[in-house]
């Protein structure tokens, strides 16, 4: 029995209401990562001097994993380039030089994208290079296939029993309340129900999920969606996106599942709850009915002098975007993502990829410096902490290089929320203790086996 | 915007601003009404004493992080605490030099011994309040006639059998003399800062609500407190008084609502808290049907603090694990 009183988790501040998502027009040159998401980088299709439509295919997921790449520029490819992303890892990109036209690849329409196999649409899927966003962006058509793979000692048999996805959650609001991208898309959501409905019923058409899950933002009006919801009897679950982390994946899994899943080891998706974003969900309709592929995405730009939502084509410089949220003055820290989970970046000269769903700006003077003091034992973080975990420990048993005590204490169930770095008044950069306790252990392990 | 310097750094990028000092200074805030409360009934004597347990501790720090040539931990504000609580858990009756070699103490072999704040596996403030309890006896039991109070007390000479008993010795037989009311109010001989289990109550409850201190510790002390004294007071009416009698008196309220919630000294897991106040609580009042002379709460919060790694044991189950019942 779990006696602590206080809500667990954090309680962040939500912007008033989302705006109008405004238009970025097509850069003049577009820089387009072979790798969207984690998993292997791309196969180029095309050659160095080619001059390629929006929506052409570019490159190629060569293993059925990740997802492929088109172009999201018209024009001409001029060169392969490095990409430093900001884990650390250098990616080859492809640059498309623009011929300032805009022309686009005919579509091939298909009307009853229904009746095609689960199969088929899970290539569609792949081959419109769609990407789960959210807390672990990776090929969708690879994310699907984890659910669904076999189990283990099935396989072991020769059978092929796939596993069951019983629940598929759209969601409609980020899990970080600073992020608005997907509030401002269900905002004007009205127009686009119908695509909405074929993309989740492709989903549901691929999986075999038993039960729909629409989860908002109990703030989020949505009559299109409660009508959608009533008429195909999807369940529809409204949560304060304030109380942070609750719609973050393994939240919203318990939510719709009324069952914990294990975040230890296993991802969501394998416990047969899938968590997508709606914006994953109308790219996929596009993807099975029109074959349309993904070429923009998305942003929510939050910055001390400015701040908006954004529909921008990939590859375009995020200082282009930044610019156009009205920034002007000398920033100091730019977060690729939400302050909760972002990732910061060294630099605003990167292209727009398919993973970046906001773009956080610090003043000079807005940013928190990591103190790091030794961890005064208050227990903040065990109150806040929504695995109950207790992260004042495990930071010491990670300060101190005791690895397997860390693991012992459940190390590996963290989900990297940050609400223990939030709340802890010594200013220790929790997150980064629980990481490099994961990775020393994932590389002892590598090297033990 | 281009080839400036930009700030890396691992999420979450925001903080909600808490601070170890703000924190301490919650805890202090906390004790203000019942410290004010303590300098009403005793007087100035007992402002004295605080001012110079405060200094005391303060100085001690000082010297210790300089000759140590560390950095002055002193912008915490934990040797202000430490003093404080030092000199309210003292009568107010003591000679200067006792709160004095207490307050030194409580940082030279309580505090700073363990490294930086966080270290210390006993209240820095209790390691001296106990060190000074155990080396002079009679002088640690100089009670002093509070302005307000239920029963007349005799005043005679500094130091000996006849001044003032602290409630908590009476005989048991003795109890009906005092009105619970009285006691839960604040009229009663004690600690300067521990007589007031009203403003105490309030001050602890603040600080639950500001999330500086959890509910569980200071509920399971009271418990274990009410839950021994009423079983002890059931079969011996005379040998243990009732209930809310050992509740509102002594350094009960205190001890569970600031010493039980202490940081590093107490456990910090949910079930950890709790147990360790309800043993704790239990634990306080056999020391005070055992007779021990001063300080049966400081005692049994030292006693279990010795325990915490132990209590720090009993963690939750984690999110999606299965409970076991090993």
């Amino acid at each position: 029995m779990d006696i602590s009183f206080f809500r667990r988790g954090i309680k962040l501040s939500r912007r008033a209401r989302p705006g109008k998502i405004e238009q970025i027009p097509p850069p003049g040159r577009a820089v387009l990562s072979l790798q969207q998401g984690s998993g292997p980088p791309a196969e180029p299709s095309i050659e160095i001097g080619e001059t390629v439509i929006v929506g052409q295919t570019l490159a190629q997921c060569a293993s059925g994993s990740g997802a492929d790449l088109h172009a999201s520029i018209s024009g001409e490819v001029t060169a392969f380039e490095d990409l430093h992303f900001p884990n650390g890892t250098t990616v080859k990109a492809l640059v498309i030089e623009g011929d300032g036209k805009d022309t686009w690849a005919e579509p091939e329409r298909d009307d009853k994208p229904l009746i095609a196999s689960p199969g088929e649409l899970l290539e569609r899927i792949r081959r419109g290079g769609v990407i789960r966003q959210g807390s672990e962006t990776k090929s969708l058509a690879e994310v699907i296939g984890e659910a669904m793979s076999p189990r283990g000692y099935l396989s072991s048999t020769g059978s092929t029993v796939a596993k069951p996805v019983r629940h598929i959650a759209v969601r409609f609001a980020d899990q970080d309340p600073h992020l608005d991208a997907l509030a401002a898309m269900t905002e004007t959501i009205g127009d686009k129900t119908a695509d909405l409905d074929l993309g989740v019923k492709v989903l549901a058409s691929i999986t075999g999920a038993e039960q729909i899950h629409f989860v908002l933002d109990n703030k989020q009006e949505t009559p299109g969606l409660d009508k959608l919801a009533d008429d195909n009897d999807y369940a529809v679950l409204r949560l304060d996106a304030t109380n942070y982390p609750d719609l973050s994946s393994p939240m919203v899994a318990r939510a719709v599942s009324g069952k914990e899943p294990d975040t230890a080891f296993k991802r969501v998706h394998e416990n047969g709850i899938l968590v997508l974003d709606v914006d994953t969900v109308l790219e996929t309709a596009l993807a099975a009915r029109d074959r349309r592929p993904v070429v923009s995405k998305l942003i929510s730009v939050n910055g001390p002098e400015g701040a908006g939502v954004f529909e921008a084509r990939l590859g375009t410089p995020l200082a282009d975007i930044v610019s156009a949220a009205g920034q002007k003055k000398e920033i100091g820290k730019v977060v690729l993502g939400g302050p909760m989970k972002g990732i910061a970046h060294h630099t605003l000269e990167f292209p727009l990829t398919k993973e970046i769903s906001g773009i956080t700006l610090f003043g000079r003077d807005q940013i928190d410096m990591a103190v790091n003091d030794p961890c005064v034992g208050c227990g903040l973080c065990s109150m806040v902490c929504p695995i109950r975990l207790t992260p004042g420990m495990l930071s010491r048993y990670c300060e101190f290089s005791s690895w397997d005590l860390a693991q012992e204490a459940h190390l590996f169930s963290c989900i990297e929320c940050g609400c223990c770095a939030y709340v802890c008044p010594a200013g220790r950069s929790m997150v980064q203790f629980m990481v490099q306790g994961k990775s020393e252990l994932l590389s002892t392990r590598r090297s033990e086996s | 915007m281009t080839n400036q310097r930009l700030v890396v750094s691992i999420s979450p990028h925001i903080k909600n601003g808490r601070t170890v000092r703000r924190m301490i200074v919650t805890t202090i805030a906390a004790l203000a009404p019942a410290a004010l409360w303590g300098f009403y009934q005793f007087g100035l004597d007992a402002l004295a004493l605080v001012a110079v347990g405060i200094t005391a501790a303060c100085a001690t720090e000082a010297l210790i992080t300089r000759l140590a040539k560390k950095r002055s931990s002193l912008g915490d504000g934990h040797a202000v605490l430490t003093g404080l609580v030092l000199a309210l858990l003292v009568p107010a009756g003591v000679p200067f030099w006792l709160v004095i070699v207490g307050a030194v103490m409580a940082i030279l072999v309580g505090k700073m011994p363990f490294g930086p704040l966080g270290g210390a596996p006993i209240y820095p403030a209790l390691v001296g309040l106990l060190i000074v309890a155990t080396s002079w006896p009679t002088e640690i039991r100089s009670y002093v006639q509070p302005t307000t109070a239920p029963v007349e007390l005799k005043v005679e000479g500094a130091a000996d059998a006849e001044t003032p008993r602290d409630a908590v010795f009476i005989d048991p037989s003795d109890e009906a003399e005092y009105k619970t009311a009285d006691l839960f109010l604040g009229k009663q001989v004690g600690p300067i800062g521990a007589i007031s289990p009203l403003l105490l109550l309030l001050g602890g409850l603040f600080l639950i609500l500001r999330r500086v201190a959890r509910w569980q510790a200071p509920l399971g002390f009271l418990l274990g407190m009410g839950l021994a004294a009423g079983i002890g007071h059931a079969l011996d009416p005379s040998g243990c008084a009732s209930a809310s009698f050992h509740l509102f008196t002594g350094s009960a309220m205190f001890g569970a609502f600031f010493l039980c919630t202490d940081w590093s000294s107490t456990p910090v897991t949910p079930w950890g808290m709790f147990l360790f106040g309800l043993i704790g609580g239990g634990l306080a009042v056999l020391l005070r049907i055992a007779g021990l002379p001063y300080g049966a709460v400081p005692w049994a919060i030292v006693i279990m603090s010795l325990a915490t790694p132990i209590f720090d044991r009993i963690t939750p189950t984690p999110f999606g694990k299965v409970a076991s019942h090993a």
